[in-house]
């Protein structure tokens, strides 16, 4: 748990909005304190029926009005009590469907404020959670009325935040969309514009939204560099009427929903398809999680290196809610695809390299939480993972047990020994320097850091699956 | 001296922008950056132009489904 969670903390990312931010009380509760200045827009956004129609629709959290005695500070004026999330993930964490999800979520409610003569103030990618497969909109602070005539002021953050990066998805690369964790802000759409192919000027929506908009963005630099003033001469004629405001959206939403990732296999989204386990081994593994999640009856499963999710979803069968990590990209697409088409609303697949996991970034490194800031869960699921770590990326057995000791409080683990086929592919054009990668050296390495409560072969394989604890707990 | 012009340059434009053009955003903690207010005015017309021939375009569609007794796709219902 990282300070800002602390009971009584203001959140160190609720700062940019003077209207109001969210904290922790003081009774472990999470709070969201409205300022007097913000006071009016969300009157109006319960008042005029906005608050209801969204959350009719399940596109905007959720929130009880809380006495005002729980407030923070004296520019409270109002304090409201938001449905809180089992976890908060981060738009550099999704795949490229989830970071396609939250776009059209938020044109979705952007259209519907419209409806009720409201608008989104702001277009920031981190206004969405991820409430296992479903997106929300979780910044009931966002709306201001609508004044008929003005541009949309957050349609250029929309752009960075959204378009670009699933542009730079669909037409360069997928892993593209990591440049959100180096851009807070979203992507500059000059260096979109300059990375995305020739082609893609022929495509109104990102002609428009991107390269046009980047060169007027290049224009406006060029003449604030020279001092010339601004002419406004031609806009006094013009306005935005809400015609043009609905247009500009629907060719947004129209541009987001015709962007496609390039379906591809990579290194792990056959790996079902293509191991080393018999059906009986799988069984047999899929048994023993099951016995040992039923033991530790978990709320919160982490699941590291998920793969396509098979095991996650034996955890969110069993009412659990399931994050499931994975550093492959296509992987947690096709995860996510499958949690949806079997309506299991309570599994979260993410992307993450757990051998360079999520920092804490932003401000003062405290904006955007790590991964371990995020934790503790109550289970890690860890299967057919610690060889890739320890032999594939030279981790010692004693700081992998360490880490994931601060990580969870059980923790389901799967020891596949040296003479594993999946462990001979990873020494194949390596010298095996990895002398202590036994059995008898993993159980004393994580001996330190937990207690082990069971531990039991899989069928068909020299693989031991363990049910640990941690020794902290 | 060039400061002093800039610096009332740039208190001309945020006002012209921001509070004279469109008195809604005068108070908006974002900034919304110039080129992109200037660019959605400027392309106002072309959006606001093709989302009417849109709507036209489906009402047409609408009243021909109508007389054929098709039901409109969902798709239809959003233009």
């Amino acid at each position: 748990m990282r300070d800002g969670e602390m009971p009584g903390a203001v959140n160190p990312a609720s700062f940019r909005d003077p209207g109001g931010f969210v904290f922790r009380g003081g009774d472990g509760i999470l709070y969201r304190q409205i300022n007097t200045g913000a006071a009016d827009d969300y009157r109006r956004l319960m008042d005029s029926g906005l608050y209801a129609d969204l959350t009719g629709a399940g596109l905007l959290i959720e929130h009880d009005e809380a006495p005002l005695t729980t407030r923070r500070s004296e520019a409270g004026e109002i304090v409201i009590r938001p449905r809180e999330l089992p976890f908060i993930s981060y738009p550099y964490e999704w795949s490229f469907a989830q970071l396609k999800e939250a776009a059209l979520l938020t044109l979705r409610v952007q259209e519907r404020a419209l409806h009720f003569n409201m608008c989104l103030k702001d277009a920031s990618a981190y206004n969405i959670a991820f409430k296992g497969t479903r997106p929300v909109f979780i910044d009931t602070l966002s709306f201001e009325p609508y004044a008929e005539g003005a541009p949309w002021v957050a349609y250029r953050q929309f752009c960075q935040h959204f378009l670009a990066p699933l542009a730079l998805a669909a037409y360069r690369e997928p892993r593209m969309s990591n440049l959100l964790q180096v851009h807070l802000d979203g992507i500059p759409l000059e260096l979109a514009s300059q990375l995305l192919p020739r082609r893609t000027w022929l495509r109104f929506g990102l002609l428009m939204h991107i390269h046009l908009l980047a060169s007027m963005q290049r224009r406006e630099a060029r003449r604030q560099k020279q001092r010339t003033p601004l002419d406004t001469s031609a806009l006094q004629k013009r306005s935005v009427t809400k015609t043009a405001l609905r247009g500009m959206l629907d060719s947004l939403r129209g541009t987001v929903e015709h962007l496609m990732y390039r379906r591809r296999v990579t290194e792990w989204s056959d790996y079902y398809a293509n191991n080393s386990y018999s059906d009986e081994g799988v069984e047999c593994k899929k048994r023993l999680t099951s016995a040992y999640l039923e033991r530790t009856k978990p709320r919160v499963v982490w699941d590291l290196g998920a793969n396509t999710g098979q095991y996650s979803r034996i955890a969110a069968r069993m009412g659990a809610y399931t994050v499931a990590f994975d550093m492959d990209w296509r992987c947690v697409e096709i995860n996510f695809q499958e949690s949806r088409t079997t309506q299991l609303d309570n599994v979260l697949p993410l992307c993450m390299d757990l051998t360079n996991p999520s920092p804490a970034i932003g401000w003062a490194h405290r904006e955007r939480s790590s991964l371990q800031d995020r934790g503790p869960a109550d289970t890690i699921l860890a299967l057919a993972l610690v060889h890739h770590i320890a032999i594939g990326n030279n981790v010692p057995l004693g700081r992998i047990a360490e880490y994931f000791a601060k990580l969870c409080r059980h923790l389901v683990i799967e020891f596949v020994p040296k003479d594993d086929v999946q462990t001979q592919r990873l020494l194949e054009s390596r010298e095996d320097i990895f002398t202590g990668y036994t059995r008898e050296r993993f159980e004393a390495e994580f001996g330190v850091f937990f207690r082990i409560l069971e531990a039991n072969a899989i069928a068909g394989s020299d693989r031991v699956l363990y049910l640990m604890e941690s020794v902290a707990n | 001296m060039r400061s002093h012009r800039y610096g009332l340059g740039k208190i001309a434009v945020a006002a012209m922008l921001s509070a004279f053009l469109w008195p809604g955003t005068a108070h908006a903690y974002l900034d919304g950056g110039t080129a992109a207010l200037l660019f959605q005015a400027l392309a106002a017309g072309v959006f606001g132009a093709l989302f009417v021939v849109k709507m036209f375009w489906a009402r047409i569609k609408a009243f021909f489904r109508k007389l054929t007794g098709r039901t409109p796709r969902e798709n239809d219902t959003n233009a």
